[in-house]
């Protein structure tokens, strides 16, 4: 089924279950990623995905393509909402008597994910100085303020490294991006 | 602002990564639709952190999409529910907005309370007035009437057409009594002057007749309360010879009973 960016607004705008459906096909493991690798727990991520799609289908209508494209949007989402959720009271208990295997297990590729790279493997490309900030503003949803603070370095610095450490993770990407398609072709040619 | 500076601020990243202030976000969000580059720069940066998502993806377990999807259809329920129950919905905010509608219902109403206890009472006055003055003129219109009839039977009476003729006592009754009919056969009016016609006895009424050819023809019988001064139009009989009055059980009879006046034309 070929769903154009029209039918996907369309269908968020009027609460459209099948959309959302689709919506979940598309982006679902990418946003379970992204919230997994904020709160660190499958079972917390699980509800945090669900949360995130109950807030996506109520709060369509006041998606705005104009201002940001729709994985923006539900990326947007699904950060400040596994954020909120690192800083509930359930979390903290959990996060206290979760054990390190269930975190490495995170942390783990995924079997049955072709796409699967790594964030940390991607991250881990970064030198500290750069993984650290992308890591407190995207995962931990620190602002540029709050990095100042707790790391101690002049806003301008903190702004010009999370530009440099965008344009080293773009290079990364990019060569991720040929060893995928590399990936698939010798997938292919095996199948 | 110089445009390139702008981008290489790293500002753009902040706002991608979601590190920006609220205000820092308004500005970028203003400075990306007033500059189609800033805009572009934006969205390569929205597209690798895309790209990095997508690497990191992790596959949910297959059931929680009809967990979610579960979730979504009783959220819905629910919400159908609210919309076809507005009564249980949400109790309206009482904006500061609203609460000056109140006040202003409210001094409103007043004003109107007070206008109508004010004028209530000038209303009843006035009501009151008109309907005594339309009292007043219909009692002056029926009095016009009266005048006007009472102008023409004068003029009958001056009139050469106009035939005077005395009733008198017949033979046995009181000579005192006398009464006038004017007849004017030109105009075809006859009128009736009770002139010294004593009240009936209690029970009886004078009854006006015209002889024709020696057979009376009822006028009417002639009114209890008919002053002395009083001027009747009667009945007009064409060819009356002569006039009677007779005594009759009250409200009369078809044939005289006891004749006791008689004028000749």
């Amino acid at each position: 089924m070929i769903v154009t960016q029209d039918q996907i607004i369309k269908g968020l705008l009027t609460s459209d279950q099948n959309t959302l459906g689709h919506l979940y096909d598309q982006y679902g493991a990418a946003l379970f990623g992204v919230v997994s690798r904020i709160v660190g727990d499958r079972e917390l991520a699980e509800n945090v995905l669900q949360d995130t799609f109950l807030k996506i289908w109520k709060s369509g209508a006041s998606y705005n393509p104009e201002k940001a494209g729709i994985f923006v949007w539900m990326s947007r989402i699904a950060r400040n909402t596994a954020i909120d959720s690192t800083r509930s009271a359930y979390f903290k208990q959990r996060s206290e008597t979760a054990d390190a295997d269930q975190l490495v297990y995170m942390e783990e590729a995924d079997p049955f994910n072709p796409e699967y790279i790594g964030l940390r493997e991607i991250l881990g490309k970064l030198e500290d100085k750069y993984r650290v900030i992308i890591e407190k503003a995207y995962f931990e949803g620190y602002t540029q303020q709050d990095i100042e603070k707790e790391l101690g370095i002049p806003l301008g610095t903190v702004k010009s490294r999370m530009r440099q450490a965008m344009i080293i993770l773009r290079q990364h990407l990019s060569e991720y991006a040929l060893l995928y398609i590399a990936f698939v072709l010798i997938f292919l040619n095996n199948a | 602002m110089n445009i390139e500076q702008y981008i290489q601020s790293g500002i753009l990243e902040a706002y991608a990564l979601g590190a920006c202030s609220t205000a820092e976000q308004v500005e970028v969000e203003e400075m990306m639709s007033a500059h189609p580059e800033i805009k572009s720069a934006l969205d390569a940066i929205h597209a690798d952190l895309e790209k990095l998502a997508r690497a990191g993806a992790v596959s949910p377990p297959p059931a929680l999409k009809a967990r979610i999807m579960e979730a979504v259809e009783r959220e819905a329920m629910t919400m159908s529910q609210q919309q076809t129950a507005p009564l249980h919905s949400a109790p309206t905010k009482k904006t500061p907005y609203s609460r000056l509608g109140y006040i202003l219902a409210g001094i409103a109403f007043a004003v109107g309370a007070l206008s109508i206890w004010m004028f209530q009472g000038k209303i009843n006055t006035l009501q009151e007035q008109r309907e005594a003055d339309q009292l007043k003129i219909a009692e002056c219109e029926t009095r016009n009437e009266r005048l006007l009839q009472t102008e023409n039977q004068i003029a009958l009476l001056g009139r050469p057409s106009t035939n005077p003729i005395l009733l008198t006592a017949l033979p046995g009754q009181s000579e005192d009594m006398q009464a006038w009919v004017f007849h004017n056969p030109a105009e075809g009016n006859t009128l009736f002057a009770p002139a010294a016609l004593p009240a009936p006895p209690s029970g009886k009424s004078w009854q006006l007749w015209a002889l024709v050819d020696g057979v009376p023809q009822s006028m009417g019988v002639i009114p209890d309360d008919a002053t002395e001064e009083a001027l009747l139009s009667v009945p007009f009989v064409a060819d009356a010879q002569a006039f009677a009055i007779s005594l009759e059980p009250a409200g009369g009879s078809t044939t005289p009973t006891e004749v006791v006046m008689l004028g000749k034309v």
